[in-house]
């Protein structure tokens, strides 16, 4: 497996109507952290109760299908960027802009992103909630992705509040370039201490 | 003529989608053309977003600046789309990547010399372009790649430079001819094939086979017809589809540059076709329409004339 870092883009709003409040996004970091849409939608979800769902066809259902699936996916989208071979195919797409152009709708809305770290298995392993699927990875998902150069890495269920360093509130309004607001976390893990990199003494 | 409403597209989504591409453009995009340094490895400090490799936000930045174009061009906003798509092909000539060639050469009828020279040299001489052109880094990679040299005789007939480069054509004939290229039934044809099209349609095939010319329409518009069914399978994925995720995959720019080439002889007659197919495939042709007038300097290519077979090697 690999620590992947990644920047997950959520709508926001003002009032909470029809999107996350910075209020809202703050008590997440501090709390249970980043929820898939179907633990958002019980009131004591177990995620027991959600690992059955975690099957291949839901995966792609989410990936491929998500304006009928996604409402109640288990699965979480996160964005880590992508690169098809510049110089064959000519295409790059950070992970900061498709996370921005996600939460903001291009700058219609204000939005906010979370940045943190997912474990990710090197092989298709759907059913383990525990890890991330490489769902970008050509050498791991080879079949086709309607939309691959979005750079997606596909986790499950719940990212613990403790594998998220921080989170920004984007207003394209006030600007195009900087968080208005930040919010650090205070008992983030660093994925530096899950390196197999031991010092002598 | 099918508009971009009726493919399930909001004209206010793509005016946002494509001023938040622009305003999004990376700082490292004024120096390209700077680039050795670029290739260098971010630090451990430089996780989370606040720098990249900088060559690879340069590349972004080209990347941005093409969509941005391509979603002018669905927009209909042809001086915006010429900006857009010449600053994104300045950005990639500069770092060596011949699809700037490319963009400039769809984007403008306009060629500097220096320009042409350069393409030829690439073509004909490529070590010494390589020892002039060292400081553009990805130069020697796009040697190497079919893809780009596909880019490149693309541009060059859009210049009205592939005949002046016979043997070198010859050459890229034998060495990627096969390239795959999208094709009329949504399988890779050859390169060699796509480009005696391109040659055929801008009635450059000179003396044109008996019916070739018609032979020439009907590929294109079955071209047009598959990539209409590429873009119904994207469209099936609704909530992707509406948030405009990958722009450029709504024009397929080998299929832009066809109808970019067609001469004005057979241009009606490319139109009527056009219109009698699906909304989908005829997208392509409404943005070729948006970018003319089109490069075409008749006199340049008609000077050496080319024979039908000769141009790529046989096959």
């Amino acid at each position: 497996m690999h620590v992947q870092l990644f920047v997950k883009g959520i709508t926001g709003s003002d009032d909470g109507s029809d999107g996350l409040t910075w209020a809202q996004g703050k008590a997440l970091l501090q709390g249970e952290g980043l929820v898939s849409n179907w633990w958002r939608k019980r009131p004591a979800p177990l995620p027991r109760d959600a690992e059955p769902l975690l099957t291949p066809d839901n995966l792609r259902r989410h990936l491929q299908d998500y304006a009928n699936y996604g409402a109640d996916s288990p699965f979480i989208s996160l964005a880590a960027g992508s690169v098809e071979r510049l110089v064959d195919a000519n295409r790059v797409h950070s992970a900061l802009n498709v996370a921005l152009a996600f939460a903001t709708k291009h700058w219609r809305r204000p939005g906010i992103l979370f940045y943190g770290w997912t474990l990710v298995a090197p092989q298709p392993a759907v059913e383990a909630a525990l890890v991330s699927e490489a769902v970008r990875d050509l050498l791991v998902y080879q079949d086709w992705l309607k939309y691959q150069t979005q750079g997606e890495v596909t986790a499950k269920i719940r990212i613990s509040s403790r594998q998220i360093q921080r989170i920004e509130w984007w207003d394209g309004t006030a600007s195009c370039h900087v968080a208005t607001a930040t919010q650090t976390n205070p008992d983030y893990v660093d994925p530096a201490r899950l390196s197999g990199l031991r010092g002598f003494f | 003529m099918a508009s971009i409403e009726d493919v399930g597209l909001d004209r206010d989504a793509l005016e946002a989608a494509r001023a938040f591409l622009l305003s999004r453009l990376p700082d490292e995009l004024d120096a390209a053309g700077a680039a050795p340094a670029a290739v260098a490895v971010p630090g451990p400090d430089e996780f989370f977003g606040s720098s990249q490799v900088p060559a690879l936000r340069i590349a972004e930045g080209a990347c941005m600046l093409r969509d941005a174009g391509v979603i002018a061009l669905l927009l209909g906003d042809g001086d915006d789309a010429r900006s857009s798509l010449a600053r994104a092909g300045d950005t990639f000539v500069g770092m060596g990547l011949f699809v700037g060639y490319f963009l400039r050469a769809i984007a403008s009828a306009e060629s500097s010399a220096r320009e042409s020279s350069e393409m030829q040299v690439l073509l004909r001489s490529p070590d010494a372009a390589v020892d002039a052109l060292s400081e553009r880094p990805f130069l020697r990679d796009s040697l190497a790649s079919p893809r780009q040299w596909l880019h490149l005789c693309q541009a060059m007939q859009a210049r009205g430079l592939l005949a002046n480069d016979f043997g070198a054509m010859r050459l890229f004939g034998r060495r990627f001819g096969e390239l795959p290229v999208a094709g009329e039934t949504g399988e890779g044809v050859p390169a060699r094939a796509y480009l005696r099209l391109a040659v055929a349609l801008a009635g450059h095939d000179d003396p044109a086979p008996p019916g070739a010319a018609a032979d020439a329409q009907t590929r294109l518009l079955r071209r047009a017809v598959a990539h209409g069914g590429r873009l119904r399978s994207l469209r099936e994925d609704r909530y992707h589809w509406e948030l405009l995720a990958d722009p450029v995959a709504l024009l397929d720019p080998d299929l832009l540059f066809l109808f970019l080439q067609v001469a004005p002889t057979i241009r009606a007659e490319v139109r009527a076709g056009v219109l009698a197919l699906d909304v989908e495939s005829q997208l392509a042709w409404r943005a070729a329409e948006t970018l003319r007038p089109v490069p075409g300097p008749e006199t340049t290519v008609r000077r050496r004339g080319m024979r039908g077979g000769g141009l790529l090697g046989a096959g």
